[in-house]
């Protein structure tokens, strides 16, 4: 273990301890990716100040850094270069103030998502963005990632609800990001940048009042096809529910072994769709949307009654990963998107691509924003089944690139798709991205070697694959 | 990537010393200083996919054929109806939705752009979601064409909801009951004065006007309305603050332009409005 204390100045500082045990680093080696890094270290600071003082002291010793939350990142964007050190904002959890009038809070970073919106559920107030792992992240991971979830439909990711940073530089100075620094806004290209811009250490959200009526179906219908018609069905109506999800069969047959949340196995496709909001609108919407889905040929219907009913509904969909693990042992979730109007078709060629590698295949997806989760299920131990994963990935990817899609939704680039970055942007495009991780990092301490191809022959590699 | 279009505008740019990217003057400091050359990014709009949510349109679209365009689907976009698509964007022209949950930035979705490098190059997606590498739109929305000139925008449209009505208010009992709201489209507050907009189906919308005190139902803004609000725009860039923002900034107009030839007119190295 190893003392950080500010040289040469006389002012008393705080000893922080890095620790560096085997157990320690292996923990920190690692996030929720199938990747793993070479830490040096591993910090937990417990303020601002220990953050600026960790941070000048990796700037004087040119040693790179990286944030890390609760791991919870499927990229690869938490994993330590190698001789980097980890500092973990987990001790940094306290929600500083909340002001219900303006409907802000300033949070630490090491705050979970979820515990936003249940310690303020009593001020009729949450926090919009709901990952998935919302139970689990940090709203510190979810600034990085940008995070998405299924709320996101209307009311934007996590951008939308950033309206102050408060942030430490990499070279260990501070500031405060606003919409207009010096008529920039900072703010906005901070948010999704994935650990490589700074460390902010307070966060000042945006509260989203909490809806008096909410209205959560659940319909079954006979084909993808149909499915994803009602979706076009209810955007060509002029709605923009709260959330619109779809999950297939295989996932639906998984999830409902698990959850029992009454899920029709007999369905190709489930739909979820929740509005929300004031009475007349609900009530019309509801109406509306079990038209439409009755008229794409839904052979189920259904309307949560109450509180309990709803939750288990989403319970379904938001654990659906979790119930794979009954299946098989190993599962890596996939993360595309594709126009909405394409998605049935891609689905289908995915389904074609995990066959053809002989994998297993779900899928659960945000069809109101086109946003794709293949799920790859398979047993590590199986011989050369990496490489099959790996090749279904890419092609996913290829092919939701083709159909006029991005490379990510929600999970980011991080390490897992920095090879795939020039498949959707050009040198130059790529070369602009890098000017402006640059104006933030000249130094290249903040999580290097993340998100753009590097263009070095050497540099920083890419950590262990396994 | 690049059509015949944008390749033009690039090499204006390497072949420019001075660049003043003009819309439809519609913004104080537009006048085009001498020595400098004139560079407008064309008009028409390049596509249109209702039921994705999403259009396209060169920057030098009047964002009133767009907006004409757009309710003929049955949808918007909350851009004050003035001027071009691209002075909305280098302005961040939100108007008097700058206080809404919905401003403009969040609906920049894809550029194409030229750097003051004459370099074409693209920021973001075409999707409604995306997180593929960095927000470089964030950077380029609201910053007065100073780092580069936005060509084309993919934006994200919204539907035109039902009912719309707006209202203002002066004093506390205004703002109170403002407050009391569920998620007014707008409650921009300007000193005493609150100005309210109320949208969706017609019976919510009146329920929610019920509950509002000492306030008065008005017209739907007009343009200059929009453009009186309290931050209806951007400021404009400065290059010459100091502390680490200001220097993030320097080194950005650095990267993106070299040169220092895109509105060079608008950044003072002490800042402030433009001349």
């Amino acid at each position: 273990m190893r003392d950080i204390t500010k040289s040469g100045s006389g002012t008393l500082q705080s000893m922080i301890t890095i620790e560096s045990s085997p157990s320690r680093l292996a923990l920190a080696s690692r996030d929720a990716s199938n990747l793993v890094g070479d830490p040096a270290g591993i910090v937990h600071p417990v303020s601002h100040d220990e953050v600026v003082q960790i941070v000048r002291s990796c700037h004087r010793r040119r040693q790179p850094f990286v944030a890390r939350g609760a791991g919870t990142g499927l990229a690869g964007g938490a994993i330590p270069p190698s001789g980097a050190l980890v500092i973990s904002l987990m001790k940094m959890n306290r929600i500083l103030e909340v002001d219900p009038v303006g409907r802000s809070a300033w949070v630490e970073p090491g705050v979970l998502n979820a515990d936003v919106s249940r310690s303020l559920q009593h001020l009729g107030l949450h926090f919009a963005p709901d990952p998935s792992s919302q139970q689990s992240c940090t709203i510190g991971g979810n600034v990085a990632n940008n995070s998405g979830g299924p709320h996101c439909l209307a009311e934007g990711v996590t951008s939308a609800h950033i309206l102050e940073l408060r942030v430490v530089y990499s070279d260990g100075s501070e500031g405060r990001l606003t919409a207009d620094n010096h008529g920039v806004d900072l703010r906005g290209a901070f948010v999704g940048s994935e650990g490589m811009f700074g460390i902010a250490t307070a966060i000042k959200i945006r509260l989203t009042q909490s809806p008096p009526h909410v209205a959560t179906m659940l319909f079954g219908f006979p084909s993808v096809d149909s499915g994803a018609q009602a979706v076009s069905d209810i955007v060509a109506h002029g709605m923009v529910p709260a959330a619109l999800e779809m999950m297939d069969a295989p996932i639906t047959r998984a999830v409902e072994e698990y959850v029992h949340a009454g899920f029709p196995l007999d369905a190709a496709a489930v739909l979820i769709v929740e509005v929300d909001g004031l009475r007349h609108t609900v009530r019309d919407q509801v109406a509306a949307i079990n038209e439409v889905a009755r008229r794409a040929g839904a052979t189920t219907s259904r309307t949560a009654a109450n509180d309990t009913e709803r939750a288990l509904i989403w319970k379904g969909r938001k654990t659906a990963f979790g119930a794979i693990a009954r299946i098989k042992p190993n599962y890596y979730l996939h993360d595309t998107v594709v126009p909405r109007r394409r998605l049935a078709e891609v689905l289908s060629t995915v389904y074609d691509i995990a066959a053809a590698e002989d994998l297993q295949v779900m899928n659960v997806f945000h069809a109101g924003d086109g946003n794709l989760h293949p799920l790859l299920l398979f047993d590590r131990r199986d011989d050369g089944v990496m490489d099959r994963v790996h090749r279904a990935g890419d092609e996913i990817v290829r092919v939701s690139l083709e159909a006029g899609g991005v490379l990510s939704g929600e999970h980011g680039i991080g390490l897992e798709k920095q090879h795939l970055m020039p498949l959707m942007f050009d040198e130059t495009s790529l070369a602009h991205q890098a000017y402006l991780r640059s104006a933030f990092d000249p130094h290249d301490l903040a999580n290097p070697g993340k998100v753009l191809p590097s263009t070095k022959g050497c540099g920083v590699d890419r950590p262990g694959l396994h | 990537m690049t059509g015949p279009v944008f390749t033009d505008l690039a090499e204006a740019v390497r072949a420019a010393r001075h660049v003043c990217i003009v819309g439809s003057a519609t913004t104080p400091g537009a006048q085009v200083p001498s020595g400098t050359l004139a560079l407008q990014a064309p008009s028409g709009i390049v596509a249109h996919v209702p039921d994705e949510l999403v259009i396209t349109a060169l920057a030098g679209t009047p964002v009133a054929e767009i907006a004409e365009v757009l309710a003929g689907a049955g949808q918007r976009l909350r851009l004050p109806v003035t001027g071009t698509l691209g002075g909305g964007i280098a302005t961040r022209r939100n108007g008097l939705y700058s206080m809404s949950n919905a401003t403009l930035p969040n609906t920049v979705l894809m550029t194409r752009s030229v750097s003051g490098r004459g370099e074409v190059f693209v920021t973001g997606g075409p999707t409604v979601k995306n997180v593929s590498g960095f927000d470089l739109n964030k950077v380029l929305t609201g910053s007065w064409g100073i780092f580069a000139l936005v060509a084309e925008v993919s934006l994200r449209v919204e539907p035109l909801p039902a009912c719309t009505r707006w209202f203002t208010g002066r004093g506390p009992d205004a703002f109170a009951s403002v407050a009391a709201l569920y998620r007014p489209a707008v409650a921009h507050v300007a000193g005493d004065k609150v100005t309210v907009c109320l949208e969706g189906h017609p019976d919510d919308v009146a329920d929610q006007a019920s509950l509002l005190r000492d306030c008065t139902e008005i017209a739907a803004p007009a343009p200059d309305d929009h453009l009186a609000a309290v931050e209806a725009r951007s400021s404009v860039p400065s290059i010459g603050g100091s502390g680490p923002e200001a220097a993030i900034v320097r080194r950005l107009k650095t990267l993106f332009d070299p040169d220092g030839k895109m509105n060079a007119h608008l950044t003072s190295t002490t800042g402030g409005e433009p001349s």
